[in-house]
C-alpha cells in the first residue's frame, strides 16, 4: 500500500523539531523510518519506492531544576558582604538584590526579590522551597532567633517582581512545567518572590543573607534523586543591610543667629583649679527672643568638641529669683540616609529645675506623641539629610544659689537624641549640658565650715606691742576666718575688712574715729598667720575650706570700749567677693566679730597727781602766805567719773595709801583756792564736806579743814554737784592753786 | 472506509509494525537504532552500542543505520536512501560503521525538511544588520541544523547490502 504522499510530507515536517533547552519532554516517542527510491531494474525506468521498518524509542524523564535570580542566571553567590567588582560567585549580587539602609519599622518592613524556578529537565518537577537565612550584627557577631527575619515565598504570576492580589503564598511544592520544544518561549519556569520580613528589632547596621533553596527531582550519575537539595554552592542570596543611623551632638555652628556669627571656638576664661584658665572653645550665652528668659549676664559656656557636652559658669547675681542659662547646640546626621531625628527631654532633674527645649532661633518646638521634640531638616518630610546639622537650644531654669546656705551642686541636663531610622525610642546618643553655679560660705570657723553668725570678741591693750596671736595682752586683735567654696567651680576671693576705732588725741583729748584696716593671712596648721598679707586668696576648690587669720592692730591711743561698767566692743566689718563669680559674702553688722579695747593709762598711774610749791621758801614765815599747785591728770584711755581733788588735814591716805597724814591746815590757815581745767565743765568747790559751790564765787567757812575741787559737767547738763555723772575725760587735767597763810 | 481525519495518528498506527512487505521490491530497507554509550574498558575509552533501546534520556546518543539490501538478481542503480533526523533529536555526524565509502556514495543534507538537498558544506543566506543597514550574508550551515540526510548509492549489486546512517543526540 502506497503511502499517501501527504502523510510522508507530514512525517517529514514532524521530524523537523527545534532543540529544546530542557530536553525532549519525558514520554515523547522518537520514531524514524528510512525510505529509498530506485529504478525498477527490470525496465530501468519505472521509479520504485521502498520503506524500512519503524524504529521507536521513548524518552524517559531526566529531571532537573535550578533556582536563579529573577534577572540573571549567574548563580552560586555566597553569604558575604557585596563586593562591587564581583561579577559572579562570592560578593556578587545582581542589581536590586543588595539593598542598603533598610529601616526597620514597627509596622513591618519587607524586602521582596524575584527568583525564577527553572526546569532544567524534561519532566514536571515539584520543587519545595526553604529559606537559607543567616545574619550578622554590625560588629560581625552572628545573629540568631528573633533577630533573624521571617521569610515567605509567593508566586509571581505576572512576573513583575511584586506580590499582587492573586500572587498566593507558597506553602508546598511548586510544580515547574516542562518546556514545550515546539514553542519559541520557555514554559519550563515559574517566577516567585522571596519576601524577607525585617524584624522591628533588627540591630542597627546588621546584615542579612537570604536565599531560596530548592528541593526537587534531579537526575545525576544515572539515577534520579527525588529529593535533591540545591547545594550551598548553588544558592543565590539576597543581601540586606539594615540602616545604621548615626546622630551626634556637635558644637553649635552659630550660637546666636540674631548677631554676628559667634561660633566656638572662641577663647575665653573659665574657672580652673589654680585660677582662671583659657579654654579655646567657649561662647557667651545667646540672647533669647523678647519675652524669653534671660541668661545671667556674664555666663561663659564651654563646649567639648568630641562629645558636644557643654558646661556653663554663670556668675552670681543680686536677687533670689530663679536663674537661667541658655545653651545652644546642634545635632548632625552622620548617617547615610535622611533621618527623622527627635530630642528626648531630660528626666530626674533636681527639684525646682525646669528645662525647656527650643529650636535654633529660640522658638518653641511642638512635641510629638511620645513627648519628644522633632528637629526639622530640609530632607523629605522634614527629615535631616545626611551630613546636615540642625541647631537647638536648651534653657535651664534653676533655683538661685545665692539665696541658700546649703552647698549647691552642678546641674547636669542630659538630652537624648533618637534616630528615626531604628524602631526603638532609646537615645542613639546624648549630650549633657551642665550648669555650674557658684556659692560660698564665709565667716568664723565652725567645725569644718564657716559660720558668719558667730561673734567672737578679742581683747586688746592699746599701747602694748602688736602681735599675731589671740593673746589678750597685745594691742592686736586676731580672728581665725574660714572660706568654704560651696559652689561648683573653683575661684579665688578678694577679701577686705576694717574696724572704726575711736582714738584720743593725746594733746587735746578729742576723740575721733580712725578706720583701721584688717590684714589677712593664710593660716598654717596651727592656725597662725603665715606668709604675707593678702588681699586676694588663692583659688579655693569646692569643698575644701580655706583657713585665714584676720589681724587688726589697734592704735596706741585707742579709747577704751569697756570702762565705767559699759562695754561697747568695736565691730569688725569683713567681706569677700568671688573673682570669677562676683559673689559677695560678709561678716558684719550684727554678725561682726568684735574688739574690746581695754583700759590702759599712759603715765605712771591712771590719775596722776602732782603737787608743787609755787611760792618761794623764804616766804614760809608765820603770817606769810604760801602757794602751792596741785595738778591732777587722767592718763586713762577712758573717762573717770565722780572725780574731785581733796586737800585736808589729818589722816588722808586710803587704800594703798592708808595711814598717810598731812598737817596742812594744822600749821596754816586756808586763804583761797583757784582752779582750772582743760576740759569743759563748771569748777565747783566745797569746804569741809558741805554743799558744792561754784568755785569762782565760793565762800569759805571760818575754819577750813578740807577743800574739795571738782568739775561739774554732767554730760553737758551741769547740776551743781559732783556725782558719777561728772567725768574727767582722758587727758583731762585739773589744776588747783591753793593759798594758805602760815599761822 | 474510515476517513483518516488525523493523518499523524494514522501514520503512527500504520507504521509501528514491521516493515511493509513489498513482494515485488528487490530493495529491502532495514532501519536499526542503537544507544551509544561511552565506556572505559581495561582503562581505554571506548563505546558500547545497545541495540533497539526502549528508552532514552535527553542527551543520549542514538545511532540510526539503514541497511539497503538488494535481494533481487539484478544490480540496482542510483538508489537514493533517505533518512530524516528524527523529531526530538539533533544530527551529530555520519555513522562510522557505514560501508558505502568505497561504493562512491554521495551524502546530501537538507535543512528545509527534505525539500532541497545539497552536499556539505551547505550554505545559507541570512540577513544581518551591519552599521544600521540590512545586509544579506552567506554563512555555512552547521550540521546540527540538518533536518534530513539522503545518500545516493550509484549501485547496489545483487545480493549485497550497503549501510548508511548517522548519529543523533536526544534533545
Amino acid at each position: 500500500m502506497k503511502l499517501n504522499p501527504s502523510l510522508l510530507t507530514l512525517m517529514v515536517a514532524l521530524s523537523a523539531g527545534s532543540a529544546a533547552a530542557a530536553g525532549t519532554p519525558a514520554g515523547t516517542p522518537i520514531t524514524n523510518i528510512a525510505t529509498a527510491s530506485f529504478l525498477d531494474p527490470n525496465d530501468g525506468t519505472t521509479p520504485k519506492e521502498s520503506q524500512s521498518n519503524t524504529v521507536t524509542t521513548t524518552v524517559l524523564p531526566k529531571p532537573g531544576f535550578d533556582v536563579n535570580f529573577g534577572t540573571t542566571t549567574v548563580d552560586g553567590n555566597t553569604p558575604v558582604t557585596p563586593v562591587a567588582t564581583a561579577t559572579s560567585g562570592a560578593g556578587y549580587y545582581p542589581g536590586g538584590y543588595a539593598p542598603t539602609d533598610v529601616v526597620p519599622t514597627t509596622a513591618g518592613t519587607n524586602v521582596d526579590t524575584k527568583y525564577t524556578l527553572v526546569n532544567t529537565g524534561n519532566s514536571v518537577n515539584p520543587v519545595t522551597l526553604a529559606a537559607e537565612i543567616s545574619g550578622k550584627s554590625a560588629t560581625g557577631t552572628p545573629l540568631t532567633g528573633a533577630d533573624l527575619p521571617v521569610v515567605e515565598y509567593y508566586l509571581d504570576l505576572n512576573g513583575n517582581g511584586s506580590i499582587d492580589a492573586g500572587d498566593t503564598k507558597i506553602t508546598g511544592p511548586v510544580s515547574i512545567p516542562v518546556d514545550d520544544p515546539l514553542t519559541p518561549g520557555d514554559e519550563g519556569k515559574v517566577t516567585i518572590i522571596q519576601r524577607v520580613k525585617i524584624p522591628s528589632t533588627a540591630p542597627k547596621g546588621s546584615e542579612y543573607f537570604v536565599s531560596p533553596q530548592g528541593t526537587g527531582q534531579q537526575y545525576t550519575a544515572g539515577t534520579t534523586d527525588p529529593a535533591f537539595v540545591e547545594p550551598s554552592t548553588d544558592l543565590q542570596y539576597t543581601y540586606i543591610k539594615i540602616a545604621n543611623p548615626s546622630v551626634d551632638i556637635t558644637p553649635p555652628a552659630d550660637t546666636d543667629p540674631s548677631t554676628l556669627v559667634v561660633t566656638p571656638p572662641v577663647p575665653g576664661l573659665v574657672p580652673g583649679t589654680s585660677g582662671p584658665v583659657s579654654d579655646p572653645k567657649t561662647y557667651p550665652a545667646p540672647s533669647n527672643p523678647p519675652g524669653s528668659p534671660v541668661t545671667t549676664p556674664g555666663t561663659i559656656i564651654t563646649v567639648d568638641p568630641a562629645s558636644g557636652d557643654q558646661n556653663a559658669y554663670p556668675p552670681a547675681d543680686a536677687g533670689t529669683a530663679p536663674d537661667v542659662v541658655t545653651f545652644v547646640s546642634q545635632v548632625t546626621n552622620n548617617g547615610t540616609i535622611p533621618d527623622a531625628i527627635v530630642l528626648i527631654p531630660p528626666t530626674g532633674l533636681p527639684v525646682g529645675t525646669i528645662v525647656t527645649i527650643l529650636d535654633g532661633n529660640g522658638n518653641p518646638i511642638t512635641p510629638d506623641a511620645n513627648g519628644n521634640y522633632p528637629l526639622v531638616g530640609t530632607g523629605p518630610g522634614g527629615t535631616v539629610l545626611p551630613g546636615q546639622s540642625v541647631p537647638f537650644r536648651v534653657v535651664v531654669t534653676y533655683p538661685d544659689p545665692d539665696g541658700t546656705t546649703t552647698p549647691v551642686a552642678s546641674i547636669p541636663v542630659t538630652i537624648g537624641v533618637d534616630s528615626g531610622n531604628d524602631t526603638d525610642l532609646t537615645p542613639n546618643t546624648t549630650g549633657t549640658f551642665t550648669v555650674n553655679p557658684p556659692q560660698v560660705l564665709f565667716g568664723d570657723p565652725s567645725g569644718t565650715t564657716a559660720d558668719p553668725t558667730l561673734t567672737p570678741i578679742q581683747v586688746v591693750v592699746p599701747g602694748a606691742p602688736t602681735g599675731t596671736s589671740t593673746s589678750p595682752t597685745d594691742s592686736s586683735a586676731t580672728f581665725p576666718m574660714t572660706i568654704v567654696n560651696t559652689g561648683t567651680y573653683p575661684e579665688s576671693y578678694n577679701i577686705a575688712g576694717s574696724v572704726t576705732v575711736p582714738v584720743i588725741d593725746p594733746v587735746t583729748g578729742a576723740i575721733t574715729n580712725q578706720v583701721v584696716p584688717v590684714r589677712y593671712y593664710l593660716a598654717d596648721a596651727n592656725g597662725n598667720p603665715t606668709g604675707s598679707a593678702l588681699t586676694t586668696t588663692p583659688v579655693v576648690v569646692p569643698g575644701t575650706p580655706l583657713q585665714l587669720v584676720a589681724v587688726i592692730d589697734v592704735p596706741a591711743n585707742a579709747a577704751s570700749t569697756n570702762a565705767n561698767g559699759v562695754s561697747a566692743p568695736l565691730p569688725v566689718s569683713q567681706s569677700i567677693t568671688g573673682t570669677f563669680s562676683g559673689i559677695v559674702r560678709t561678716d558684719d553688722g550684727a554678725n561682726s566679730d568684735k574688739i574690746t579695747v581695754g583700759v590702759v593709762n599712759t603715765g605712771t598711774s591712771g590719775i596722776e597727781i602732782t603737787k608743787t610749791q609755787t611760792s618761794a621758801n623764804i616766804d614760809a614765815l608765820p603770817g606769810k602766805d604760801i602757794q602751792y599747785q596741785i595738778v591732777a591728770k587722767n592718763n586713762f584711755n577712758a573717762p573717770v567719773r565722780n572725780f574731785f581733788l581733796t586737800e585736808q588735814s589729818g589722816v588722808v591716805g586710803t587704800g594703798t595709801n592708808a595711814g598717810t597724814t598731812t598737817n596742812l591746815f594744822t600749821y596754816s590757815t586756808y586763804k583761797s583756792v583757784a582752779a582750772s581745767a582743760n576740759f569743759a565743765g563748771n569748777l565747783l568747790v566745797r569746804f569741809n564736806g558741805a554743799a558744792w559751790q561754784p568755785l569762782a564765787t565760793a565762800t569759805a567757812p571760818a575754819s577750813v579743814t578740807r577743800v574739795d575741787v571738782g568739775v561739774d559737767n554732767n554730760a553737758g547738763a551741769p547740776d551743781g554737784t559732783i556725782t558719777s555723772a561728772d567725768t574727767v575725760p582722758s587727758t583731762g587735767v585739773i589744776t588747783v592753786n591753793f593759798t594758805t597763810t602760815i599761822k | 472506509m474510515r476517513s483518516y481525519s488525523h493523518p499523524l495518528l494514522l501514520a503512527g498506527t500504520l507504521l509501528t509494525s514491521a516493515a511493509l512487505a513489498q513482494a515485488a521490491s528487490p530493495l529491502t530497507l532495514t532501519l536499526a537504532q542503537a544507544l551509544v554509550r561511552a565506556v572505559t574498558v581495561d582503562g581505554k575509552a571506548t563505546e558500547q552500542l545497545s541495540a533497539d533501546p526502549k528508552n532514552v534520556r535527553p542527551g543520549d546518543v542514538l545511532s540510526q543505520m539503514v541497511t539497503a539490501r538488494n535481494s533481487g538478481s539484478k544490480a540496482l542503480t542510483n538508489v537514493t536512501v533517505r533518512l530524516p533526523v528524527p523529531k526530538g533529536t539533533t544530527y551529530l555526524k555520519p555513522e562510522t560503521a557505514m560501508n558505502v565509502a568505497a561504493s562512491g556514495a554521495k551524502a546530501e543534507y537538507s535543512i528545509d525538511g527534505g525539500k532541497t538537498y545539497a552536499a556539505a558544506p551547505l550554505k545559507k543566506t541570512i540577513t544581518v544588520t551591519e552599521n544600521g543597514k540590512s545586509v544579506k550574508k552567506e554563512v555555512e550551515v552547521k550540521p546540527s541544523e540538518y533536518t534530513n540526510v539522503r545518500w545516493t548509492l550509484p549501485q547496489i549489486s545483487a545480493g549485497t547490502d550497503l549501510k548508511v546512517g548517522f548519529r543523533v543526540q536526544v534533545n
